[in-house]
């Protein structure tokens, strides 16, 4: 019989894994009906698919839906990716993106209230705006505006969260560019490039999930020739 | 760090440092480090964390634990018995060793960023310097305790490092009784220290047979430093997380020198 070795004679414990709030903020005004709306249901198929591969990210990744249309409603609270279900949205309504965005803020902080409380640690949570079209609920210059810009501006200069914005179809680059944190320009979407944006989705929260401190993660560049958005200008 | 075992009198310091799984799929080298100096009366270990996101930042955490173990020991030496001025001065003179590397190479010295983590046990207790994460656990009369704990930072992928120009103002120095001290970066810190209620508390069914065993390893002739090594490279603390790893060990051994 050989010597007995250390690791069975110490406790390991299991690991206590840090958690990553994400959360998807998803237009589903009337104009999203159709095909875009049948793509970004795949696309939530295919990210929750491809998460649940992730050894990792199912540890780690704890994931929301918020949708603005008829209404804004968190139609998925915070779940880990093993329990994750995801939603299958109908279009339909407006486009409260204002309040859709002070929701996905507000739900991040008392996510991270939460981890603090039972102690757990956690990444800079993410939220990844999608739209097709431009807020209906506020104007450049009103009070609503005037709260979205300080919550995602704020919010990203505090380091409380990173904040992606993404436009689709018809979406107003502009108002979006304006709602984006500086240095984080908004993307649109190339045509037919769902599937691939999900899939890039799915792989940087991956690595996000297996960063080790300190590190800026490389996110692979969705503006290359095989990537799936471009800058507008 | 060379796998020999260090011995001098009644001080015994083991360690290693092995890659994390992250690092063997992508082909990197392990970037973190320790080191230790173990003079008639006193024991000096110290452990860094070189940062992922800086390009030498394995080099910065050689040179960092390298260096002031070395000068820690000098000024143990030379009668400095203030034990919180020594490990400051120490630590601050590793970074100034990082720095003056960084400027011969041409390098900025952000490239070179660690964490580090010092502690000397003498016969009055155990001192530890800490910048950045890992941890200090320490056996007292057989009973773990927390000596230091990672830094404060918000994100669990950020945190302070050595290099940075505030160095001092992150320095974190605690102070404890000792007969055992053992310290970890934070690949393998969730072994050491667990989150309970939202706090930090001792893991003791692995901090305290661990030290008993490498006690008792010592009268065996066992090699601690390939024992502690195969215990870090071992599935179930691999699953603790995919960073590089390194884990060292103080303690004393009753009776005469050995």
């Amino acid at each position: 019989m050989g010597l007995e070795k250390l690791e069975d004679i110490v406790d390991i414990p299991y690991p206590q894994h840090p958690h990553c709030a994400t959360v998807l903020v998803l237009d589903t005004s009337a104009s999203m009906s159709g095909n875009k709306i049948a793509e970004l249901n795949e696309g939530l198929r295919i990210l929750t698919d491809e998460l649940k591969e992730d050894d990792l990210a199912v540890k780690r990744i704890d994931l929301a839906v918020i949708t603005f249309g008829k209404g804004v409603e968190l139609v998925r609270p915070f779940t880990g990716i093993s329990a994750f279900d995801p939603p299958e949205l109908i279009a339909g309504g407006y486009t409260p993106m204002g309040e859709a965005i002070l929701e996905a803020v507000r739900v991040v902080e008392e996510r991270k209230a939460e981890y603090r409380t039972i102690g757990t640690d956690y990444y800079r949570p993410w939220i990844f705006l999608i739209t097709d079209g431009q807020p209906t609920d506020m104007r450049k210059g009103d009070e609503t505006w005037e709260k979205v810009i300080e919550a995602v501006h704020g919010g990203e200069k505090d380091h409380k969260f990173l904040f992606w914005a993404l436009g689709v179809d018809q979406a107003n680059m502009t108002l979006l560019r304006e709602i984006s944190p500086a240095g984080r320009t908004p993307l649109m979407l190339k045509e037919a490039k769902w599937a691939e944006m999900f899939l890039w989705l799915s792989k940087s929260l991956s690595q996000i999930s297996d960063s080790r401190i300190g590190e800026q993660i490389s996110l692979e560049n969705p503006v290359g020739p095989e990537g799936w958005g471009v800058i507008q200008l | 760090m060379p796998a020999e075992q260090a011995r001098s009198r009644s001080y015994i310091a083991c360690g290693a440092s092995v890659a994390g799984t992250r690092h063997i799929r992508d082909q990197i080298p392990c970037e973190d480090a320790w080191a230790r100096v173990i003079l008639s009366d006193a024991l000096i270990i110290a452990v860094a964390d070189g940062l992922s996101s800086a390009e030498y930042g394995g080099k910065g955490a050689e040179i960092a634990v390298s260096s002031s173990v070395r000068i820690a020991a000098d000024a143990y030496r030379a009668g400095d018995q203030d034990i919180t001025s020594l490990i400051t001065a120490a630590m601050g003179a590793g970074r100034e060793h990082i720095d003056n590397h960084a400027i011969s190479e041409r390098l900025d010295i952000s490239s070179l960023a660690t964490t580090l983590l010092m502690a000397v046990l003498t016969p009055d207790g155990v001192v530890c310097g800490h910048i950045g994460d890992g941890a200090c656990v320490t056996l007292s009369e057989g009973e773990a305790s927390l000596l230091s704990i990672p830094g404060p930072a918000t994100y669990a992928n950020e945190t302070a490092v050595l290099t940075a120009q505030n160095w001092e103002s992150q320095l974190r120095i605690s102070h404890g009784a000792a007969d055992a001290i053992i310290c970890a970066t934070d690949g393998c810190q969730g072994a050491l220290i667990r989150r309970e209620d939202g706090a930090y508390v001792p893991y003791g069914p692995f901090v305290v047979p661990l030290v008993r065993s490498l006690e008792q390893y010592v009268g065996e002739g066992r090699d601690l430093n390939t024992e502690i090594a195969d215990l870090l490279s071992s599935s179930r603390m691999r699953a603790l997380s995919s960073d590089d790893m390194t884990l060292a060990v103080g303690f004393q051994i009753p009776g005469e020198p050995f």
